[in-house]
């Protein structure tokens, strides 16, 4: 009987010795699988812990915040609305977006300074403080902006054009983000009809019109296929206009009575499109697409917040003569964001080189040191010096040129260039373009406004660009 | 050599409390090692008391008892301070059952006298909770018996008195099962006769599986007996054929009952009921991932997130917040038990007293692999607790009333031999 014992004592012996095994192994071997687990609860509450960082703007203006209560649970405060596109928002209920996602790493806390004490706080149960972020935003030129447009779908966005740093990002309709954790708030956003949760600066498509025009005379006169002086002469500038077994319209030249022949120069002032359209035949399909990849067409666009791809084609549809001459006044299958016209026009202002856009300034530790510094650079060469200076120069004529179709954007004292653009949407009215900059020698503020269904981009889209400008030069230098 | 470890183990109990207690307020509240204190305190009374009627008995058994019950109480009261209390009260209880079990004066050779009387009493308290018992958790099954507010486990009871009652039997009939055997062409069967108790344990089993979907008793049970019939018998056909007729049963049961059914899915991949059926068994894993190698600390993990944490699932608890490292020496605390207790088997004299030591730690160990093999997916998950970690009273009851009776046997062997 005790050989039978002592063999139990072995069985229970071995059962013990794969229990700690089997225990090992999840403790230890699979135990980062299991505690990423979504469905793991304390994540939840690791979060709601977390002395979020502040987020602020180039001024040091407090844009999110954070309160502690009595039990130690961090909540997240929004100081303004209208930047809820751009900061996103941090909800214990709907997770997070924009600047509150792709910097979450920083805010939470997870990514900090090579620094020992960090892994000792952890091992303390310390509170973990995040790390805080300095936008390049301006929150009172924001608010400007904001009021500036109207309460219509709308996006505007200002930048320097030197490197690249977004001033104000609006997106109308907005949402409040510090509201987003409330059910029935949330679900009213989703049931908007005109998506406040998307950031149309941004991630909006639309057809760009005339503003495209910018892109396709760099396209003409980098590649010399056509110079501002070409002439163009009866139909060939006023039309009607025959590609393809399909006629373009007179009324499409924009010409006033009695013009019957324009060079280049006039053909973008007055926003000819019977001119663009043999402009881009005589630049040709793929030296064509080749440039509007230059400016970024067709390409992912690096930015601190997630952003869409602008297209010149829609995907599947073959890019023929009659494409090729409607891209190159802005229509046909070319669908960009209002980021994608900016950073076109940053090209013309900063020499043919388009800065990569970019909304954190810095990451600043709790005790005050640098994480990390904005990603600044240069995107693309899209065009010579020589090329965007002479489309700079056109640009001004828009502006400040006799029949220009820009006026609406004259400043007394300040060269702007700049472009209209009306956008046909094949239903509704038109989108209203404008995109610019100023001081025209010496850039230092570019703006896109775009006004959905809004009109004519020279009647409503302009004026709004002019305020903006007005708006932006003081503060800048 | 009792009282110094007795000494170590109320330290370690003690400065759990004082840890949790200082977690919880930031400066050690007196009020919190009341419990405990009055808990350690017993502890040494039992000790004296130990050392009044059973002095020559093991010095290792009540220290290693009361370090794991210790602890159990500091967890349980971590995760619940009212049930921790209410611990603390059953486990005093258990103590003065064990004291008066080691203390009796009669021979435990007197037990066998009464085996099918034990036997008819554990059945009939099973039969009672089927018929009148109550369902106390909404689980859906009678396990309870309540008296006055008081709700009793029978299921706990019944264990030592089954134990009894198969060393009793076991050691009658040991000669005839170890020798007899019928053939049926090459097997070598035991004679039919002889074959009753063991179809009897195998039916009782699969009617606490099925009527109470208490797959962990009914495994225990069947666990108990084939390693005592083993121990008896040196015959390993027992415990293959008794293996071989439950796993027919269960098998048979897995297609005719859909909760046994929705169990064994839940054990091959929990993950894909995450949300559902499996949803404890992930969150009492992803418990245990959290706690890592060294454990979040105690009072400073969140194993309430695991539903049933107290009982079945204390082992999430304590891998939680006092990580692989408390787990492993909690296991080895137990394993040290059960290794005391088979030594006590081999020194006890009489068959009888051989056969009840080593089925009354069966009873510990099959009880700790059940559970903890549970809760780690080695097996479908059953519930049947933790010993003496687990919060439960009838559970502290029948373990404390199994130390007594090891208490006995101990020095009844060790009279026997001066």
């Amino acid at each position: 009987m005790n050989t039978n014992i002592r063999r139990l004592g072995l069985f229970f012996l071995l059962t013990f010795g794969i229990m700690v095994l089997d225990v090992t192994y999840w403790q230890v071997i699979d135990a980062s699988n299991l505690q990423a687990r979504a469905d793991n609860p304390r994540l939840q509450t690791q979060a709601a812990r977390v002395w979020r960082g502040f987020i602020r703007d180039r001024n040091g203006v407090t844009l999110a915040g954070r309160t502690v209560d009595q039990q130690g649970f961090v909540h997240r405060y929004y100081t303004d609305p209208t930047l809820s596109q751009v900061i996103g928002y941090d909800s214990p209920r709907y997770g997070e977006s924009e600047l509150e996602r792709t910097f979450d790493p920083y805010l939470s806390g997870q990514i900090h300074g090579t620094n020992w004490r960090s892994v000792i706080d952890q091992w303390e149960h310390k509170t973990v403080v995040g790390n805080d972020l300095t936008l390049t935003i301006d929150d009172s030129l924001q608010q400007r902006v904001a009021s500036i447009l109207p309460d219509t779908p709308s996006a505007a966005i200002v930048a320097d054009p030197r490197n690249g740093e977004i001033l104000a990002m609006v997106s109308k309709p907005g949402f409040d983000a510090g509201q987003v954790s409330n059910p029935a708030y949330w679900k009213s956003l989703l049931n908007n009809p005109d998506d406040p949760l998307i950031n149309r600066a941004v991630s909006g498509y639309y057809p760009p019109g005339s503003t495209f025009k910018i892109v396709t005379l760099s396209a003409a006169l980098d590649s010399g296929a056509v110079s501002l002086s070409t002439p163009f002469y009866g139909v060939n500038a006023t039309g009607p206009l025959t590609i393809d077994f399909h006629t373009f319209p007179a009324s499409i030249s924009n010409l006033p009575g009695g013009v019957g022949g324009v060079d280049l120069l006039h053909a973008l002032m007055y926003s000819d499109n019977i001119v663009f359209a043999q402009v881009g035949l005589a630049v040709g399909a793929n030296r064509f697409l080749d440039y509007t990849r230059r400016f970024g067409v067709d390409q992912p666009v690096p930015f601190d917040i997630p952003v869409s791809e602008s297209h010149a084609q829609v995907p599947g549809e073959t890019f023929n003569r009659l494409e090729l001459a409607s891209t190159a006044f802005g229509q046909g299958g070319l669908h960009v964001t209002p980021l994608q016209m900016l950073m076109a026009a940053e090209a013309q202002a900063d020499g043919g080189a388009i800065p990569r856009p970019v909304l954190v300034k810095q990451v600043t530790a709790p005790d005050g040191s640098t994480v990390q510094q904005g990603s600044y650079g240069t995107l693309y060469r899209s065009i010579s010096t020589a090329t965007a200076n002479n489309v700079r120069d056109a640009m001004v004529q828009v502006v400040e040129g006799p029949g220009g179709s820009g006026f609406n954007a004259q400043i007394p004292g300040v060269q702007v260039a700049g472009k209209t653009g009306t956008a046909q949407t094949g239903r509704g009215q038109n989108h209203a373009w404008f995109v610019a900059f100023a001081p025209a020698d010496h850039p230092r503020v570019a703006v896109v406004v775009l006004i959905e269904h809004g009109g004519e981009g020279a009647f409503v889209a302009a004026p709004l660009a002019r305020q903006i400008l007005q708006a932006a030069l003081p503060l800048t230098h | 050599m009792e009282l110094v470890l007795l000494l170590l183990a109320g330290v370690i109990v003690l400065s759990g409390f004082a840890l949790l207690s200082a977690v919880r307020w930031r400066h050690v509240a007196p009020a919190d090692l009341k419990y405990p204190a009055v808990y350690v305190a017993s502890t040494f009374v039992l000790s004296l008391w130990n050392g009044r009627f059973a002095p020559r008995a093991d010095q290792f058994i009540l220290p290693v008892v009361a370090i794991l019950t210790g602890v159990g109480i500091l967890v349980v009261t971590r995760l619940d301070a009212g049930l921790g209390h209410k611990q603390v009260v059953w486990t005093l209880l258990g103590e003065a059952v064990a004291g008066v079990v080691m203390a009796a004066p009669r021979s435990v050779n007197t037990l066998r006298l009464y085996k099918y009387t034990w036997a008819f009493v554990g059945l009939l308290l099973i039969v009672l909770t089927i018929l009148g018992g109550t369902d106390i958790n909404g689980s859906g099954y009678r396990r309870w018996i309540g008296l006055h507010g008081v709700y009793f486990q029978p299921v706990e009871l019944l264990k030592p008195m089954i134990a009894v009652f198969f060393a009793a039997y076991l050691d009658e009939k040991r000669e005839l099962l170890a020798g007899a055997h019928l053939e049926v062409g090459r097997l070598r069967l035991p004679p039919f006769q002889y074959l009753a108790p063991l179809v009897a344990v195998w039916g009782l089993s699969l009617l606490l599986l099925i009527r109470q979907n208490d797959l962990g008793s009914a495994l225990l049970f069947l666990g108990i007996f084939l390693a005592m019939i083993y121990v008896g018998t040196s015959r390993a056909v027992y415990p293959i054929t008794g293996l071989t007729m439950f796993g027919l049963g269960t098998f048979v049961a897995f297609h005719i009952f859909p909760h046994v059914r929705e169990r064994t899915e839940v054990w091959l991949d929990p993950f894909a009921h995450n949300a559902t059926q499996g949803y404890q068994l992930v969150q009492g894993l992803i418990a245990l991932a959290v706690g890592g190698i060294g454990g979040q600390g105690i009072g400073q993990g969140d194993p309430s997130r695991v539903p049933i944490v107290t009982t079945d699932f204390i082992l999430s608890a304590i891998g939680e917040e006092l990580g692989l490292a408390g787990i492993v020496v909690l296991l080895a605390l137990l394993l040290f038990l059960i290794f005391r207790g088979l030594a006590l088997a081999v020194e006890a004299q009489d068959g009888f007293q051989k056969l009840l030591a080593a089925g009354l730690i069966a009873i510990l160990a099959i009880q700790t692999i059940v559970i903890v093999g549970g809760t780690t997916r080695l097996m479908p998950l059953t519930g049947v607790p933790l010993p003496f970690l687990s919060y439960g009273g009838s559970s502290a009851l029948a373990n404390f009333m199994i130390v007594g009776l090891l208490f006995k046997i101990s020095t009844e062997a060790r009279e026997v031999r001066l």
